[in-house]
């Protein structure tokens, strides 16, 4: 079946679809805004016509190329082009600024490709018990992932991990705006209708995160990169990357690791899994000092965790038909439109059809390696030598276009100008806009699984008992107060480490 | 030499302003929709508090808004909500383009002294620009667009 499989997809039509799609994904998903999910929605239609392999082919590229494609911004621009590459940022922009930003690109691009051909790996070889052990996430789990994930405020604050707290507690509060999860009413509007459809994650995540940017650049008088050496291509060069990721290969097969992990939790995708390998790269890291101001190893750590869940989401999704990204929703659409229902028939009796689409992901992470390090470079050009002045509103451009595409309101628009502004007043006290965009997208999850915990504990004299029965919960508890006390360990073993050293020179004086 | 400044203190401040600010407007709903919220209200709070204490015994001191001109990122912010604002009454086309081109005067000015036939040219520039991402977006992605009076 699966040589059956690899024999469908080595057709023309089928290589240059995975191409185009590639390509096309690439482009969407560079631009700040554009989701990966969006790309999917809006080339949905032109695939109802073409045969089910085809269509689903050249979906699954345009998946593969717009969650990569995020890093493109995030690094050239400091904009994550996609939620997936938030913590792409914090090491590409750094890199670009050192003018190592093609460097950055090529690197992005070969793990983009690792994560993405493991992803698929996984998905053929570890689908069925993978997909047993998302069935046993209930609302406490996913309250625990929530709290888990937010432990890595600590990672991702810049000054102080009290303001850094703040920072995380101020984008939850601002995720609580609108209508309530469960029990449906509407909170903190403010007496202003406008404000009942809440403020989506996207529209804070590109006006937290570009336009404090575009104020520094309007400040400043000139382009953050227009000031800075290009480095040599030798050192963006394709061998040169392909050495550099590969070694180090513990920091890519945990990245792998987590990404899979966290891609069959359905709801989870490489919007938390970027962040959760960045902070245990950083975590794991013999020099963390360094992360945030332009470290190759936390690059790797994102872009290879976010491209794997975009083969790892599809675990849930062919085994149970649940969807493990918002992505694989419209992935799903196309299934049942071609009447593939998922479940174990959609392994055997469709199974060339499903081998070949998964394959075909593969290929589709292959295809980046060109795609990505052509268009990266000519993208980069087009940045560098454009005049800062212009620069400014045509990313300004792009931010509104994002923001307004998102659910066509002018309102969300102004919401990312009022974000943007605070974010930027709020950087300069210390209060850094990754936290607060850390707490916005965990805070719901946060929320719906405490208080769907809470509901279905109401029988119990304490109700928040409910977040305590499931052996999966212990292990989460675990690993939330190992992830809170790891700062401390190691600041205590360092000094351990540093006492027979400073008394030995103490001695010698 | 600039002024350094408390910014634990400033921080918390912002934080105590924002936290009363929610509970001021915290509407009287129902408990499932309110015990997250108010959870985070007291987090937000007690954490304010934390970095005002800290502001007094151990604070961080740095510059504020040192880098470049602040005149310039106040009126390129008001610029911003200036063009959004417009979107409504003049269209997305006419807007971003008037916007736009309004921008690219007021910042190039720090760089170059902007000749009538500078502009002119960069109006150009900036016509094919708007007019690429407007057939992007509407033709080709059928992505709606904000409308106005105008295109």
């Amino acid at each position: 079946m699966l040589f059956d499989a690899i024999g469908q997809l080595m057709q023309p039509v089928i290589i240059l679809a995975i191409f185009a799609g590639v390509t096309a994904g690439l482009l969407v998903g560079a631009m700040p805004g554009l989701t990966a999910t969006m790309a999917l929605a809006v080339l949905l239609p032109f695939t109802f016509t073409l045969p089910p392999l085809l269509g689903l082919v050249a979906l699954g590229a345009v998946y593969m190329g717009a969650i990569y494609g995020g890093s493109f911004a995030a690094i050239l621009v400091n904009t994550p082009g996609t939620p997936s590459s938030i913590a792409t940022a914090f090491e590409g922009w750094p890199l670009a600024k050192q003018g190592r930003a093609l460097e950055a690109i090529s690197v992005a691009t070969i793990s983009s490709a690792v994560g993405g051909i493991a992803g698929v790996l996984f998905l053929l070889l570890l689908s069925p018990p993978l997909a047993r052990l998302s069935l046993k996430f209930g609302p406490a789990e996913y309250f625990w992932v929530a709290v888990l994930g937010l432990t890595l405020i600590a990672s991702v604050s810049e000054q102080s991990l009290w303001k850094g707290w703040l920072g995380g507690a101020l984008g939850m509060l601002i995720g609580t705006i609108g209508v309530a999860p469960i029990g449906g009413e509407t909170r903190f509007i403010f007496e202003l209708p406008v404000l009942q459809g809440g403020v989506e994650m996207i529209v804070a995540l590109i006006g937290l995160f570009v336009l404090p940017e575009l104020y520094m650049m309007a400040a400043r008088g000139e382009s953050a990169l227009g000031a800075v050496d290009i480095n040599s291509h030798r050192q963006a060069s394709f061998w040169s990357a392909v050495k550099k990721v590969f070694s180090m290969p513990v920091n890519l097969i945990r990245s792998c690791i987590i990404g899979e992990i966290i891609a069959i939790i359905p709801g989870a995708g490489g919007n938390i899994a970027n962040l959760v390998a960045y902070s245990e790269a950083k975590r794991a890291s013999k020099t963390p000092e360094k992360f945030g101001t332009g470290t190759l190893e936390g690059l790797v750590a994102t872009e290879s965790s976010n491209n794997v869940t975009v083969a790892g989401s599809m675990v849930p999704l062919l085994t149970l038909g649940i969807p493990g990204a918002p992505p694989d929703a419209v992935i799903l659409g196309v299934m049942l439109l071609h009447g593939l229902r998922p479940g174990i028939e959609l392994f055997t009796t469709s199974g060339t059809l499903t081998y070949a689409f998964i394959i075909s992901m593969g290929l589709a992470a292959i295809a980046m390696i060109p795609v990505g390090l052509y268009g990266g470079r000519l993208i980069y050009r087009v940045i560098f030598r454009t005049p800062y002045y212009f620069l400014v509103p045509t990313i300004a451009l792009a931010t509104i276009l994002g923001s307004y595409a998102f659910r066509n309101s002018i309102t969300d628009v102004v919401i990312m100008l009022i974000l943007g502004t605070l974010g930027y007043i709020l950087k300069q006290v210390g209060i850094a806009p990754a936290p607060i965009v850390l707490g916005l997208i965990l805070g719901s999850i946060a929320e719906m699984g405490y208080v769907q915990a809470m509901l279905s504990g109401l029988a119990e004299p304490h109700p928040i008992i409910r977040l305590f029965v499931n052996p999966l919960s212990y292990i989460l508890i675990v690993m939330i107060l190992f992830s809170m006390a790891w700062p401390y360990i190691t600041s205590v073993y360092r000094r351990l480490k540093n006492r027979p050293q400073q008394e030995t020179e103490s001695n010698h004086e | 030499m600039s002024r350094e400044y408390n910014t634990d203190y400033i921080a918390g401040l912002i934080g105590l302003i924002i936290t009363l600010f929610f509970k001021y407007f915290q509407e009287d709903v129902n408990r499932l929709s309110i015990m997250f919220p108010n959870a985070i209200i007291i987090i937000l709070g007690c954490t304010s508090v934390s970095l005002i204490i800290k502001g007094f015994i151990k604070p961080t001191r740095s510059t504020l808004f040192d880098v470049g001109s602040n005149i310039r990122w106040i009126v390129t912010g008001l610029l911003f909500f200036g063009w959004v604002i417009a979107i409504p009454f003049l269209g997305f086309l006419v807007s971003t383009i008037s916007f736009f081109a309004l921008i690219v005067f007021y910042l190039s000015r720090t760089q170059l002294k902007v000749t009538k036939g500078r502009f002119l040219i960069w109006l150009g520039v900036i016509v094919v620009e708007v007019l690429f991402f407007y057939l992007i977006f509407a033709k080709v992605l059928h992505a709606p667009l904000p409308e106005g009076m105008f295109i």
